[in-house]
This record gives structure tokens, C-alpha cells and sequence, in this order.
């Protein structure tokens, strides 16, 4: 971070044919070694789905439906909605990134942005009948933000509390406005993250061990950091394994 | 068959390691199943294989790691390991040869059924 602080001092200084060309190298390096990235993820379920397919094609004719193919068959659905989780996920990653992606700002409502994904996930939260409740103030809260970015952002915090976090548990998202921040939490009482990983789930594709058999692309938290980054916030998260997570989003108040 | 010949197949994903193994065990190997490399590491401290199938990218100790753990064992010298991995650069074949795996097979571009004979073939029962 400092070595990019120093580069666009430089760029700034020194005038701006330096700045376009840390940019563009920026740019190229970021895409070319994500999209190198996805591409290897993509292989594990696609690596699935040709096994399930060789194993089946394999079979005599009349040999098709039993108990044995019907699970590999089961298994392809899973894979390809892997692949399609990781596909989508992939494309967020990318058209979020601060040193790539465009942000298009003005003020917006933060009350609105929460209640929309809150009306998104009530679904999800009811089937496994997780209190997902937001301490609402009585006034808007005005918010110098690109509101897409930032619903995504709230959208994958949510739905990460919700994929972990037992059945009854809860949720509970708040937010606080000072003069010059403005403050998102969402907590639950879900599995929690080991201590020693903490430090690495905002990493892309990294997965804790303690997730056991629940599917995700690895890349939730990663763009979540990409658009806290895009509108020069920061994150933090407190969690302890096996009683729940905090994640605390802090946004500049821009006026 | 495989007369109960034994097999560490090293694989983090969940469907690709238990899919490998049901083949492999039912091809009548023997099969221990790690789920990372500090699994692995942990394993071979009681189990001997008569050959490795190795991912190459691995939660936290990865399987070049691994390959360097073992070859500096003498106990393990003469296990033939193949790697099973989805990179395909000329490089991290060439590394994975140089660290003293036998064999080198991209694990999208092979059926179950011609990673099972390359393990066959392998433990010289094909």
C-alpha cells in the first residue's frame, strides 16, 4: 500500500505520463493475474463435471438410472452451479476493483440500500429461521457512494452471515453516522473464523477450514474489500470461532 | 486386481479426492485420503504408499512442499509420486520432475478410469 502511495506522489509530482503509465501496468497486471486465477478455479468443477460425464458415457445402454447415476447426476447440478457461482463472483471481482473498475458516485440512501438486501435475503434467513434484523434510526442517512457497488458489497456480508450461521441463530445489521464516518455492522452468532485464518478471508478464493461442507466461490469478501477500498473505507472484522462474526464497514463522509 | 496395493491420494476438493478414492478402492487399492498437505505430511508419518497421487495447489502447504518433505526422507525415495494438478505450465511440470515426481497428468484432461490405469500401470500391475 505504501509502495502505491509513493507511486502516485511520484505520478502527481512528476507529471502525468508517469501516473497513466503506473495505471495501465497496474491494470494489466491486476487483470492478467486474476483472470489467470479464475481460470484454474473454473478447472476444479469443470474437472468434476468431465469425470461425472466420462463415468456415465462409460455406462451400457439401459444402464443409465439407478441409485449410483442418479447421484452423479445430482453431483453434475452441484458442479455447475459452482461453476456459475464462480463465474458471476469472478465478474463482481473484477468490475469492483479500485485500480480497474469505474465508481460512479452521488448521494444516495444507506437505509434504502439495507432494506433492499434485507428484502433480498428474507427468504434465506426464513428457511433457516435466522433472525435477520436491522436497528433501524428513524432518518435517512444520506451517503456520497455507487450505491450498485455498495449493495453488492452489503449483499455478500449479509448472505456470508446467513450461509453461516446455524439454523435460529441471528443476525444483526446497524449502522451509526459522526460527522466524518459512517459506520455498517453486521453481526451474527454463526460458526465463526478460526483465529489463525482471520487475517486471510478477505484473500480471493480463500475458504476457512471450519466451513465444512457449504459451497461459495471463495471471492464474497474479497469484493467486499475491492468496493470498501473503491470508496476509500475500511474494514474490520472480529470474530471467534464457533460463537459468531462482526464485520464493521467505516465510509468517509464526502460532502 | 490391485491386490490391496497402497495409495496416498492427496486432493482438497471433497468430490474430486472421494470420487478417486471409491474408484481406486474399487480397483482394489488400498487408500489413504488427505484432505491438504499438512494432512499428507501427517499421514506418512505411519503409512507407507506404494505410490502418491499428489494436488499441486494446497491449503497453506502446498504439494511441491510436500514432494520436498518426502524426497528428504529416504524412506520415501523410492515411491513413485504422480501429480495430479489442473496447472499445465511447462514450468511447474518441469519443477514438480525436478523435485522427484515420476509423473505429471493435468487432471481435467484424463478420465477416472485413465487416472485408475496410470496408478495400475504405475504399481506394475496394468
Amino acid at each position: 500500500m505504501q509502495i502505491d502511495i509513493l507511486h502516485i506522489l511520484l505520478g502527481a509530482l512528476l507529471g502525468s505520463s508517469i501516473f497513466y503509465w503506473y495505471e495501465t501496468r497496474t491494470k494489466q497486471k491486476i487483470s492478467s493475474l486474476s483472470i489467470e486465477a479464475i481460470i484454474h478455479e473454473l478447472k476444479t468443477p469443470l474437472t468434476g463435471l468431465s469425470w461425472i460425464f466420462s463415468s456415465l458415457s462409460e455406462l451400457k445402454e439401459g444402464e443409465l438410472l439407478n441409485r449410483e447415476t442418479l447421484v452423479l447426476l445430482k453431483e453434475g447440478m452441484v458442479k455447475i452451479g459452482n461453476a456459475l457461482e464462480l463465474t458471476n463472483d469472478a465478474l463482481s471481482a473484477l468490475n469492483t476493483s479500485p485500480d480497474y473498475a469505474t465508481y460512479k458516485f452521488r448521494n444516495y440512501d444507506l437505509v434504502s440500500i439495507i432494506s433492499k438486501v434485507i428484502d433480498e435475503n428474507s427468504l434465506s434467513a426464513k428457511e433457516k429461521s435466522i433472525d435477520l434484523y436491522y436497528k433501524q434510526g428513524k432518518s435517512p442517512v444520506s451517503l456520497y457512494c455507487d450505491e450498485i457497488k455498495l449493495t453488492l458489497a452489503i449483499r455478500n456480508i449479509v448472505s456470508n452471515a446467513i450461509k453461516y450461521t446455524p439454523s435460529n441463530g441471528k443476525i444483526i445489521i446497524d449502522t451509526k453516522q459522526s460527522d466524518d464516518e459512517i459506520v455498517i455492522s453486521v453481526s451474527d452468532n454463526g460458526i465463526g473464523i478460526p483465529a489463525t485464518e482471520i487475517n486471510k478471508v478477505f484473500n480471493k478464493f480463500y475458504r476457512a477450514h471450519n466451513i465444512g461442507d457449504i459451497s461459495g466461490s471463495g471471492l464474497g469478501l474479497f469484493i467486499v474489500k475491492n468496493i470498501i477500498a473503491g470508496h476509500d473505507g475500511r474494514i474490520e472484522i472480529q470474530s471467534t470461532e464457533g460463537r459468531g462474526t462482526k464485520i464493521t464497514i467505516f465510509l468517509p463522509v464526502k460532502k | 486386481m490391485a491386490d490391496g496395493k497402497k495409495v496416498l491420494l492427496v486432493e482438497d476438493d471433497k468430490f474430486l479426492r472421494e470420487t478417486l478414492a471409491k474408484k481406486l478402492i474399487t480397483a482394489g487399492m488400498t487408500v489413504q485420503a488427505a484432505v491438504d498437505g499438512k494432512n499428507a505430511l501427517e499421514i506418512l508419518k505411519t503409512f507407507t504408499p506404494e505410490l502418491v497421487l499428489l494436488d499441486l495447489l494446497l491449503p497453506d502447504i502446498d504439494g511441491f512442499a510436500v514432494l520436498t518433505e518426502m524426497k528428504k526422507d529416504s524412506k520415501f525415495t523410492p515411491v513413485p509420486v504422480i501429480v495430479l494438478s489442473n496447472l499445465d505450465k511447462p514450468d511447474d511440470m518441469q519443477k514438480a520432475k525436478g523435485l522427484g515426481a515420476k509423473d505429471f497428468m493435468v487432471k481435467s484432461n484424463f478420465t477416472l478410469n485413465e487416472i485408475v490405469n496410470r496408478a495400475k500401470s504405475t504399481l506394475g500391475i496394468a
